[in-house]
């Protein structure tokens, strides 16, 4: 399966939304992480720490591709209407980590207003939110809804334990944190998710 | 700029494609079991070698790339070596 993690906004959790997948998707088959952003996250996060996966870069992910089951795609931010037509086209599954809030949801539905035209297979996982008693999460997962725009049902909860684990360089349900579990499970419901 | 970035994403794509492709089609796979694998053909033996890692990597790679056996290409090699050796 190839699926492309992208945004339009930056610090919505797009990087942490794609290595945890592929540690996910590891559990079921080999899997290839390509980092496509120019910040290299992803593969400055598997430097720092060890990871379960193979991270690539964009041009090394060419000749190793063919070698994986699972290929995450970790795009640049904004990526180009060129990128996005590519990404639509080859891509079984397009995610679009957005925080619930109104800046990253009006980027989130320009993204959506382009994929539409494309075609392209996608949905909406709402990251960082925040916990009770804020309503953010549940308002926004409502409003998307509303208008029709396909959803993950699990969001990935605002966790301290998501920069812990990137400090030390390995998925959250590495790091020996009370709320490393809970982290975890935000993305394995996801990944149940994406393969069901 | 721009360009040259969009076609680097279709090679990426078209390469992850691939793989799929192979995987797939289960129809293919029936009309290709005419071919013989060589695992139940009397006339192939498997056998083992020691490889340094990186040799083995990278033959790996280019056969992936090329879509053949690694089998195919040693055998290859290898007849080629000991008609030369005469």
């Amino acid at each position: 399966m190839i699926i492309t993690v992208g945004a339009f906004k930056g610090g919505v959790g797009k990087s942490i939304t794609a290595l945890h997948l592929a540690t996910y998707l590891q559990t079921k088959a080999d899997t290839l992480l390509v980092d496509g952003d120019l910040n290299r996250s992803a593969l400055d996060w598997s430097n720092r720490g060890s990871l379960p996966f193979k991270v690539a870069s964009q041009e090394d992910g060419v000749s190793l591709a063919a070698l994986y089951e699972h290929i995450v795609i970790d795009t640049p931010t904004k990526p180009s209407f060129e990128e996005l037509k590519s990404i639509a086209r080859g891509c079984d599954l397009v995610i679009i980590p957005t925080t619930p809030d109104a800046i990253a949801l009006a980027a989130t539905m320009q993204m959506v207003e382009l994929l539409n035209k494309l075609k392209a297979n996608y949905r909406i996982l709402l990251t960082i939110i925040p916990p009770k008693p804020n309503r953010s999460g549940a308002e926004a997962k409502l409003a998307l809804k509303n208008a029709k725009i396909p959803i993950f049902k699990t969001g990935i909860k605002r966790l301290a334990v998501f920069q812990r684990a990137a400090l030390e360089g390995v998925p959250v349900n590495a790091v020996n944190d009370a709320y490393a579990q809970v982290a975890w499970r935000c993305y394995a419901e996801v990944g149940k998710e994406i393969l069901s | 700029m721009s360009k040259k970035k969009a076609s680097r994403f279709d090679e990426l794509i078209d390469a992850a494609r691939s793989r799929q492709k192979r995987d797939k089609p289960p129809e293919l796979n029936e009309e290709k079991s005419i071919f013989k694998s060589k695992s139940t053909d009397p006339d192939y033996v498997r056998t083992t070698v020691y490889l340094p890692k990186k040799l083995h990597r990278s033959l790996k790679l280019a056969a992936a790339a090329d879509d053949r056996q690694m089998s195919d290409i040693i055998t290859e090699l290898l007849e080629k070596w000991l008609d030369e050796k005469g």
